[in-house]
């Protein structure tokens, strides 16, 4: 507005006095306006945004989610781009052409769900402070929001010690009776070497253990205490906990039956259904 | 380095370019605040101090203000105005410099640039426009950076960066500048026009001689226009401006219904001249000897080839005109020499018995040349200094002291010949004129102001005399004469300042107009004319340009692929192969191939291809050059290796086939 009004106020000095150096400085200022109009609207122009979402996102917890920037411009770098999504606006001073730049914040989804985000807006306020030029990238990210973990429950059904009973796996393991011993493939541990054996043979012989579990745990909803979220909530603190002992957890809901496993794969799995648990 | 620290750097010069141009217009304490101001808030920005608090400064600003206010009057505007922006630009040199108070300042030092504009219209103006515009200019987009984050530091870099893509905005609004100076609208009468600074009419050439008068000729300096013409023998350089035709007592002057002349001319071809006039005290139109035609500007032709504008001549003006070389006035009717016979009572005994001895001769030719001869005998000499005063000039300058200028020389010349019966008439104008080769023009100084005769030959045709050439020492002497031309500097200064009065200070609704009605003019004669098979095909050659134009992304994606093509054509070249398995990655070829070559392609090519970048000419060129190189070398791929490999390990590159 400063700037406007202090070309519109030389603009009339220069009309009413008919001095051309008022006018030169108008004119001046006149095309400092339009270049840099110009500048603004190509600095958000060719970028594009990514995000960068962890592998889980629990409710009401704050999540740290990276924001990758690329420049797609052949030439002109991007300067003072900021970008705006939830309460936080993480500043991009400079970005190089053909480039991309990472940064990070921090984000909280008060319930569990699926969700969407569907925009995100990029602003700007280069080259000069007087306006700021905003772009709405659409984005339509999915993901999915889990139960937020409740810890301080009690395992259904046994305590905790008898579930603690150990049981032989399919899978090696390292604790364990001695399986076999076979050849070296890389890739072992050190503590793994059967080093006598190794030095008899002239080749690195490596011993396999059998792996050890526990009594699989299969969480039911209707066991656990409060209302429906913190059932879920519960439920999600269980499976996390259980299967980070590699203690096989399984899950029954209303009319099916998630089977007792372990591993990555099933903790994403029973997290998702506690997520998108409606009732029926 | 700190984008804070450079943008108090840049204020800092914003201010000494936004106050230069309107310095020696300020008060002495003004001036003295100022650079105070200046050291001390340089100094402070180094130690991070500040010399002012904000409420004192917010006191002080209205303190000024409002003084400076009361100082104003509608006579008085200007000065006050300056004075008062200056001082508030001081105080916030020296007080804390935030986002808000540095966009203060910028604006504050452009405020000043214009408020000079009203003090002088010199040139330097524009060479401080251009360098505040460059400094605001990158002093705002800085301040944007330091809202975003006062924290800011950029490396060197970075700042390379910032500036590469930053001088867009000077250059740019400079380009554009241009632009809108032209197309701005103007008005044709200013309501503020009393706020400029007031143009002084130049002195001009007398409108009466009265040698005699004065004991030292005055030197202004000043120039009385400029005329842009090639050049010529600086002896015709005769610019006629009135015509002086009675003498009373010893001063001569001019009736405006002099008796008409006709024109006689040869037909030699006419010589143009575009005349820039500066500001003038009288109407007069000054033009070479012998002016024809005068136009541009609404004027009245006298009889006696004297120009008169119908307006005054307070501003800068242009006019043409258009004279001739070999060409003379002839008297109309030639009962009316009397006319020009006029003489005063009061003529010494000195004179009258030269003036008798001279009308003895039988015609005017003998007469006049009697009288050459007469001045030259008399061994009088030019000189403009340490004159005698006196009520008998003519007396005294021919016999007693025998120095004078041109008035001296012309008015005894004129007189004598009038004594003596032959028609005579002075006219004034100058002599002269320093030819400036880098602009086409010469330039005529208030200093180059001179009197010469005209005599009525016994064809009644009016003769050129110069009786200042007959002095003795009149080739150093006249003023007009005497002046050396431009060395390279003066004429490079002189084209300038002219060039800015022409372009800039004059442009006016006038010239607007004019500009406009010849674009349209210019654009009505313009025909396309175009061969009948080419008009056939035009829109077709058109078509194909929109659709390449829109097709373009297509074509620069296109770009990479085919390099990879010709590099893998070349590769089975090179190898000797018919076919290389589509399954093959750059890097597996480069590995297989043992060719540094092939591993320097991959390395840019695979690089910017995992990055999602576009490659740059700079790599294109890099690997066309690979590909080039790779036509003289020699390859070895077994092809067998990569077969009985596939059969253990499945491979998991693409092919180097697809990108």
């Amino acid at each position: 507005m400063v700037y406007i009004g202090m070309t519109l106020l030389l603009g009339f000095a220069a009309v009413n006095t008919g001095n051309n150096l008022l006018y030169l400085l108008v004119s001046a200022l006149l095309g400092f306006m339009a270049i840099s109009g110009w500048l603004g609207q190509q600095n958000l122009r060719k970028l594009s945004l990514k995000l960068v979402l962890p592998q889980e996102i629990f409710a009401g917890q704050p999540t740290l989610i990276g924001i990758r920037l690329q420049n797609h411009r052949r030439r002109l770098p991007a300067f003072l781009i900021r970008v705006s999504l939830g309460g936080e606006h993480p500043l991009f001073a400079q970005l190089p052409a053909g480039s991309f730049a990472e940064k990070s914040l921090t984000l909280s989804w008060p319930v569990r769900g699926r969700k969407q985000i569907e925009n995100i807006w990029l602003s700007s306020c280069f080259p000069i402070n007087f306006f700021v030029r905003s772009l709405r990238i659409p984005l339509g990210q999915q993901l999915i929001v889990f139960p937020q973990p409740l810890a301080n429950v009690l395992l259904p059904a046994t305590g905790r010690n008898e579930q603690r009973q150990q049981l032989t796996t399919a899978t090696s393991g390292d604790s364990g009776d001695l399986r076999s011993i076979h050849d070296y493939r890389g890739g072992e541990p050190l503590k793994a070497i059967h080093w006598k054996l190794s030095a008899r043979h002239d080749s690195f012989k490596v011993k396999q253990h059998e792996g050890l579990g526990s009594q699989p745990l299969v969480i039911e909803l209707e066991q656990l205490n409060g209302n429906i979220e913190q059932r879920l909530s519960r439920a999600s603190w269980l499976a996390i906990n259980q299967l980070r002992q590699q203690r096989p957890v399984g899950l029954r809901l209303v009319g099916r039956l998630i089977r007792p496993q372990v591993g990555r794969g099933q903790r994403h799995r029973l997290l998702t259904e506690l997520a998108l648990y409606h009732g029926r | 380095m700190a984008v804070e620290k450079i943008l108090q750097l840049l204020a800092s010069l914003a201010t000494l370019v936004g106050v230069a141009p309107a310095f020696p217009f300020l008060d002495r304490f003004v001036q003295t605040g100022i650079v105070g101001a200046l050291i001390a808030g340089f100094i402070s920005d180094r130690h991070n101090r500040r010399l002012l608090q904000p409420l004192p400064a917010t006191l002080l600003l209205f303190l000024l203000f409002f003084f400076y206010l009361s100082q104003m009057s509608r006579s008085n505007i200007v000065e006050p105005l300056v004075n008062m922006l200056v001082l508030l630009l001081a105080v916030r040199l020296i007080t804390e410099k935030s986002g808000r108070n540095l966009l203060q300042i910028f604006v504050l030092a452009t405020f000043v640039l214009a408020a000079s504009s009203l003090l002088s219209l010199s040139i330097s103006y524009l060479v401080a426009l251009a360098l505040l515009v460059g400094l605001v200019t990158f002093g705002l987009l800085l301040t944007s950076f330091y809202s975003a984050d006062p924290a800011l530091c950029f490396n060197r870099k970075q700042w390379y960066r910032l500036l590469g893509t930053g001088a867009l905005l000077p250059l740019g609004s400079l380009l554009l500048m241009f632009f809108f100076f032209v197309l701005l609208p103007r008005t044709e009468y200013p309501l503020w026009n009393f706020l400029n600074p007031e143009s002084v009419p130049s002195a001009g050439f007398s409108e009466e001689v009265n040698p005699g008068s004065l004991a030292n000729l005055g030197s202004s300096g000043q120039s009385a226009f400029r005329a842009r013409m090639a050049a010529i023998d600086p002896q015709e350089l005769y610019w006629r401006g009135l015509v002086l035709n009675q003498i009373k007592g010893r001063s001569w002057f001019r009736v405006k219904s002099p008796p008409p002349d006709r024109l006689v001319t040869t037909n030699s071809s006419p010589r143009t001249q575009v005349i820039f006039s500066e500001p003038r005290s009288d109407r007069y139109l000054p033009g070479l000897d012998l002016p024809l035609t005068l136009g541009d500007i609404d004027n009245k032709r006298f009889a006696d080839g004297v120009f008169e504008a119908r307006r005054v001549l307070d501003k800068r003006n242009r006019y043409t005109v258009n004279s001739v070389r070999h060409g003379s006035l002839k008297l109309k009717n030639p009962s009316d020499r009397t006319f020009y016979l006029y003489t005063p009572s009061d003529i010494t005994p000195g004179v009258a018995a030269i003036a008798g001895e001279i009308a003895k001769k039988n015609n005017r030719r003998s007469k006049i040349l009697a009288t050459k001869e007469f001045f030259i005998r008399q061994q009088l000499s030019y000189a403009a200094r340490n004159l005698q005063l006196s009520t008998t000039p003519v007396e005294t300058f021919l016999f007693e002291s025998k120095r004078g200028y041109c008035e001296y020389f012309a008015s005894s010349f004129a007189l004598l010949l009038r004594l003596s019966g032959v028609p005579t008439r002075l006219v004034g104008g100058y002599l002269g004129g320093r030819y400036n080769a880098l602009g086409d023009y010469y330039l005529v100084d208030e200093d180059m102001a001179h009197v010469w005769v005209e005599v009525l030959d016994d064809d009644n045709r009016w003769l050129r005399i110069d009786p200042s050439r007959l002095a003795i020492n009149a080739g150093d002497a006249v003023t007009g004469l005497a002046r050396g031309p431009f060395s390279w500097a003066q004429a490079t200064s002189d084209y300038l300042a002219t060039a800015w009065s022409r372009l800039v200070i004059t442009y006016d609704l006038q010239k607007q107009l004019g500009l406009v009605f010849s674009v349209g003019r210019n654009l009505r004669q313009v025909r396309l004319t175009l061969p009948n098979q080419l008009s056939w095909w035009l829109p077709g050659i058109l078509l194909l340009i929109v659709i390449l134009w829109r097709r373009k992304n297509y074509f620069r994606s296109c770009r990479r692929q085919r390099l990879l093509q010709r590099y893998l054509r070349q590769v089975r070249k090179s190898a000797g192969q018919h076919q290389l398995p589509v399954h093959l990655g750059l890097f597996e070829l480069a590995e297989l191939s043992h060719e540094p070559l092939c591993h320097k392609f991959a390395q840019i090519y695979g690089g910017t291809l995992y990055r999602d970048q576009a490659l740059t000419s700079c790599q294109y060129k890099q690997l066309s050059l690979i590909i080039r190189q790779l036509s003289q070398h020699h390859i070895q791929i077994s092809l067998n290796r990569i077969t009985a490999e596939d059969d253990h390990h499945p491979r998991s590159t693409r092919a180097a086939g697809n990108d």
